[in-house]
């Protein structure tokens, strides 16, 4: 590999999508769709790059991170969440949209094989972009936006299996005859249970032990995962799974951990990084010649995507009795293709199922129903929808005491005693054992930690950390959220710094400490009244 | 991704034994490469060197955020001398025995200047892991670091020029350092601006700050500089608060993912052919050992350090940076050294980072305090005929708050501080005290610990306290302690604990209920405006 050219490469890539990417804010528009823009414009447009090569290890593991995240999101209570409704919801949109995806593709003569992961690619709607505008929309815990994850989760179940059987498949050539199909699928499914099962007997014998001892340093934490992660991938794709079902699996082991919510907001920012390079090198490869050579086909297949797949949600979510408002609103969010589409097409085109025209297309279909959906839906529904709302997790008025040291656990025991809403907040889930109030793991140097302790709806954000540069941040936040901050001041000679981010109090234990040494002795009559 | 694999599983394994063994990450990182390599044919060697050049330019672009001015000003000028002072006799003490073991003039410059600054990653460790950070000693020794870093890309700007002529080498400071004023400008003018526009969208924050180390990267290599100084110099530009402290919880896992590749891949591509390297290290590394501690402790004394702190400032300073890696690497790539002075380099770095846990423990300290204290003419010509005082150890920053109500009730003080600067300030406002550490039996027994009328502790070091306490029998001992282990333990040994957490919870308790009732009455009165 030429060092330079690799850097020069990345840097080209980094460089365009910032670009856009900060374009695209100001069009309210996701990540995504800038990040496809920018590969759009510096690949087939301008020729800068042909976004391949070098780059391989990095597309990788930027795939490789996103499932391994959707994995670790599969908690078990999202499971039983999942169970009943939602799932059979999910499942039967999954079925009913590849089914009609699959007809449509053989409207234009497509063969079966394209029809079946063609079809496949139609069907999925796209976890980042729905994702992304519900958080923005902050609809997350909506009704609708509940149907919309369940459904999205349900198809990223789907896709793994998918791209398992897909990657079974492979190798170059076109399965012959039932035993063709039978004997890879079983040596998948085999191999699939082989790495399951040493997931859970690795799990029960060791990692265990591993992330209870390291729980205490997030970075080793981190470390850790990855170090799993990474693992089982290597593994899955020594037993001829793909990457993406070794990563899913890794993090499903892991969903159960404690701090696995924490662990999630740990690996977010790296796979920000690394699926954004995914995406503008993904644009880059693409081959305009494609669309320019059937432009019919992509418009209708613009329009199944966008109007179709709307349509015939809205009448399946009726016939499955959701809520008025809630089926129009989460049929039309999901009227777009899935990052993952993209993800299993260039797989499939790589094992031959289907053709580069066809994985071609798929990708200029999403760099197509992105945008405009996202435009549809915003267009439509400008207002805010109601709520789902959790008591439990939306606090409203409550006390965010953070760091569980001395101080903060005496603090925490006073507040609720004092009959406040508290939440006490730590990185080490052991020091939260035996604190009667709402807890939470992780640290609040991750904007995610901020947004899912509700900063901006506290009452009062206590910091009892020993961290100078952690509270200085926490009262920087407070502020910019206008919310009442009480800050330990560690060092004396530094509290200008916290006066001048209008702290609401400071906590001076050295000063408090003195104060109550003095009143002591003097209660002992060492010193005069 | 197999490479990956076996990276993190390597990483995982070398974090494991550091946090278990408290040896800094870096020498174990390397050595747990070292030994993967072993494993490993040429050509994969080879391949993991491609993750070099992408985690390098990463891991400055971090260190250069984690350079926040500010830190430079607490204790300026002790750590400007301190610092200059430290660079410049490792620099010429590496010289000059690179010259003893036969290294020609520009391999010797390269080994100097390797030596010359100190590992930031593994000092922060450490300081961090003993809570050490705030102690004075411990912002005069993050001072030093940061000002070294400085020092040492500035003069390696420099030095990658070596062989075009001293008007090249000058022309490439220059450049840096007119990248660095670039760089300084943002920090100033551009950067806040951008970071506070976008503090709550993290996507373009990551993506926007790994921009800006690209385009910084991008006029390094335009300027015919290394792209790592211009990685470092874009870190630079967002090193101020908040930028930092936000981009912090943006990139913090990303750059725990590349530090992991970078010194794996190097232990891993690291291939020592002649053992005698180790010689020619040891003999390298013995010069950090002893000259970098006596220097920083001579220099420290003359600045009103304590001794205390003085030697912990030397001893936590006796190791090579790991930017003597980036050094090493940079020349190898630039044809300016062979592989064999990067591979000594390397070597020197594990040695001496090793040392580090060992150099700056408690027992070496206590032992050559004891031994130096024989040397304090200061404390020796002092005649002290005290009782019934109060004596006070650890002044700090709460200290004015104790004096008034002591004088009031008649007592005399007599203090004991460690921070030469807050002893000046008693000593004018002439209330007795003595410079030194208060842990130190010598100087208890010479301010008449026994015969005071009490005793109010005040110290961070719980060794300190537990010398103090050995008096317990003799003088009433209060002792103030932050964490409920602390009170305990002073408990056990006789003293009275005096929890200033507990004093800061009754204080904001009072705080609270006016604020809760003020709340409560403005919702009560909007409710009532609203209906």
């Amino acid at each position: 590999m030429e060092h330079g050219n690799f850097l020069e490469q990345l840097g080209l890539l980094v460089l365009a999508a910032a670009f856009f990417l900060v374009a695209a804010r100001t069009m309210r528009l996701p990540g995504v769709v800038a990040y496809l823009l920018a590969g759009f414009l510096i690949g087939p447009v301008l020729r800068l790059t042909t976004g391949s090569g070098d780059m391989e290890w990095v597309l990788e593991t930027g795939i490789s991170l996103m499932l391994f995240l959707v994995g670790l999101e599969m908690s078990p209570e999202l499971i039983r969440h999942l169970k009943g409704k939602p799932l059979l919801t999910g499942c039967c949109q999954v079925a009913v949209m590849t089914i009609l995806g699959g007809t449509f593709l053989a409207l234009f003569d497509y063969p079966l094989k394209t029809c079946v992961t063609g079809g496949l690619a139609l069907a999925l709607s796209s976890t980042v972009v729905v994702l992304k505008l519900l958080q923005d929309r902050r609809e997350t815990r909506s009704a609708y936006g509940q149907l919309a994850l369940a459904i999205l989760l349900t198809q990223d179940l789907v896709v793994i299996i998918g791209l398992t059987i897909l990657e079974a498949m492979g190798g170059g050539e076109a399965p012959q005859g039932l035993a063709g199909v039978i004997k890879p699928l079983a040596k998948t499914v085999f191999s699939f249970a082989i790495v399951l099962a040493g997931c859970y007997a690795a799990w029960k014998v060791l990692l265990r032990q591993v992330f209870r001892w390291s729980r205490s340093t997030p970075d080793l934490l981190l470390v850790f995962s990855l170090g799993w992660c990474f693992t089982i991938v290597y593994v899955a794709h020594h037993l001829h799974l793909s990457a993406e079902s070794g990563a899913f699996l890794a993090g499903i082991s892991l969903a159960g951990l404690p701090h696995a919510e924490d662990l999630r907001r740990r690996v977010h920012p790296l796979m920000q990084f690394f699926i954004a390079i995914f995406f503008v090198s993904l644009a880059a490869r693409m081959d305009v010649r494609s669309v320019a050579e059937n432009p019919g086909f992509f418009i209708w297949a613009s329009l199944f995507i966008l109007v179709l797949k709307p349509v015939v949600m809205l009448g399946l979510f009726s016939f499955l009795r959701w809520r008025r408002r809630v089926g129009p609103q989460t049929a039309l969010i999901l009227g777009q293709i899935s990052e993952f589409s993209l993800i299993f097409m260039t797989l499939a085109a790589e094992k031959g199922m289907v053709d580069e025209v066809m994985a071609n297309t798929v990708l200029a279909l999403a760099l197509v129903s992105f945008p405009i959906n996202i435009i549809i839906f915003q267009s439509v529904y400008r207002g805010r929808s109601e709520q789902a709302g959790n008591p439990e997790t939306d606090g409203k008025g409550h006390i965010i005491v953070i760091g569980m040291n001395s101080l903060g656990r005496k603090l925490v025991t006073r507040l609720a005693a004092m009959g406040q809403q508290v939440i006490a907040v730590d990185t080490d889930p052991k020091k939260l054992i035996g604190l009667e109030c709402r807890q939470f793991i992780g640290s609040t140097e991750y904007q995610e930690t901020l947004e899912e302790l509700h900063l901006e709806r506290a009452r009062l954000v206590i910091s009892a950390l020993r961290i100078e540069e952690s509270n200085e941040l926490i009262a920087y936040w407070c502020r910019m959220k206008g919310v009442d901050a009480c800050i330990h001041g560690v060092d004396m000679n530094n509290l200008d710094r916290l006066l001048d981010l209008k702290v609401a109090y400071l906590i001076l234990p050295k000063v408090d400490g003195i104060k109550k040494q003095v009143a002591e002795l003097k209660k002992m009559g060492l010193l005069h009244s | 991704m197999t490479y990956l694999a076996i990276i993190f599983v390597v990483t995982s394994v070398a974090y494991m034994i550091s946090a278990r063994t408290r040896i800094p990450r870096i020498p174990v990182l390397i050595l747990c490469g070292f030994l993967l390599g072993g494993f490993l044919s040429g050509e994969q060697r080879l391949e993991l060197r491609d993750h070099l050049d992408l985690s390098l330019t990463f891991l400055l672009f971090g260190a250069g955020i984690e350079l926040n001015p500010l830190r430079l000003k607490s204790h300026r000028n002790a750590v400007l001398w301190v610092g200059v002072f430290q660079f410049l006799v490792i620099l010429a003490g590496g010289f000059m025995m690179a010259g003893i073991l036969g290294y020609e003039l520009r391999s010797g410059l390269v080994i100097g200047l390797g030596l010359s600054a100190s590992s930031t990653l593994a000092v922060l460790q450490f300081l961090k892991q003993r809570q050490q950070m705030t102690e004075p000693f411990g912002r005069l020794v993050v001072g030093v670091l940061l000002l070294q870093d400085l020092v040492f890309l500035t003069l390696m700007a420099g030095l990658t020029r070596w062989g075009t002529g001293t008007p090249e080498v000058l022309k490439g400071i220059a450049e840096f350092l007119g990248l660095g004023l670039i760089a300084v400008l943002c920090q100033r003018y551009v950067f806040p601006r951008l970071v506070n526009a976008y503090a709550e969208d993290t996507e373009v924050l990551a993506i926007g700050s790994l921009a800006i180390c690209f385009t910084f990267a991008g006029l390094a290599v335009f300027f015919q500089l290394p792209p790592v100084l211009g990685a470092f110099l874009a870190g630079f530009s967002l090193a101020t608060f908040p930028s930092a402290g936000i981009l912090r919880g943006v990139l913090g896992s990303f750059f725990d993912f590349f530090t992991g590749i970078f010194f794996v891949s190097l232990g891993a591509t690291l291939l020592i052919t002649d053992w005698e390297i180790m010689g020619s290290a040891l003999a390298l590394s013995s010069v950090v050992w002893v000259l970098t501690p006596f220097t920083v402790f001579v220099v420290s004394r003359l600045t009103r350090r304590s001794w205390r702190g003085a030697l912990s400032s030397g001893f936590y300073l006796a190791q090579t940076s790991e930017l003597s890696l980036v050094l090493g690497l940079t020349c190898v790539r630039t044809g300016i050294v062979d592989e064999s002075v990067m591979n000594l380099l390397t070597m020197v770095t594990i040695l001496t980072t090793l040392a580090t846990p060992l150099l700056t423990s408690q027992n070496l300290t206590d032992f050559l305090l004891h031994q130096l204290s024989h040397f304090d003419r200061e404390i020796r010509r002092v005649k002290l005929d005290l009782e019934g005082h109060v004596l006070v150890l650890g002044f700090g920053d709460g200290g004015p708050y104790l004096l008034k109500p002591i004088q009031d009730s008649g007592y005399s003080v007599m203090v004991i501080e460690d921070d030469g600067q807050t002893v000046d300030q008693l000593r004018k406002l002439r209330i007795p005290c003595l410079f030194g550490d208060a842990g130190d039996p010598h100087l208890l027994r010479k301010a008449g610990i026994s015969r005071a009328a009490f005793v109010l502790v005040s110290m961070r070091r719980f060794d300190d306290i537990r010398e103090v306490l050995k008096y317990s029998s003799q003088v009433r001992i209060f002792v103030r302690v932050f964490e409920e282990f602390e009170a305990r333990k002073v408990k056990a040994l006789g003293g009275i604990p005096v929890s200033g957490a507990d004093a800061s919870v009754d204080a904001l308790e009072v705080w609270l209920t006016n604020l809760l009732q003020k709340q409560s009455a403005g919702q009560a009165s909007g409710e009532s405006g609203t209906s």
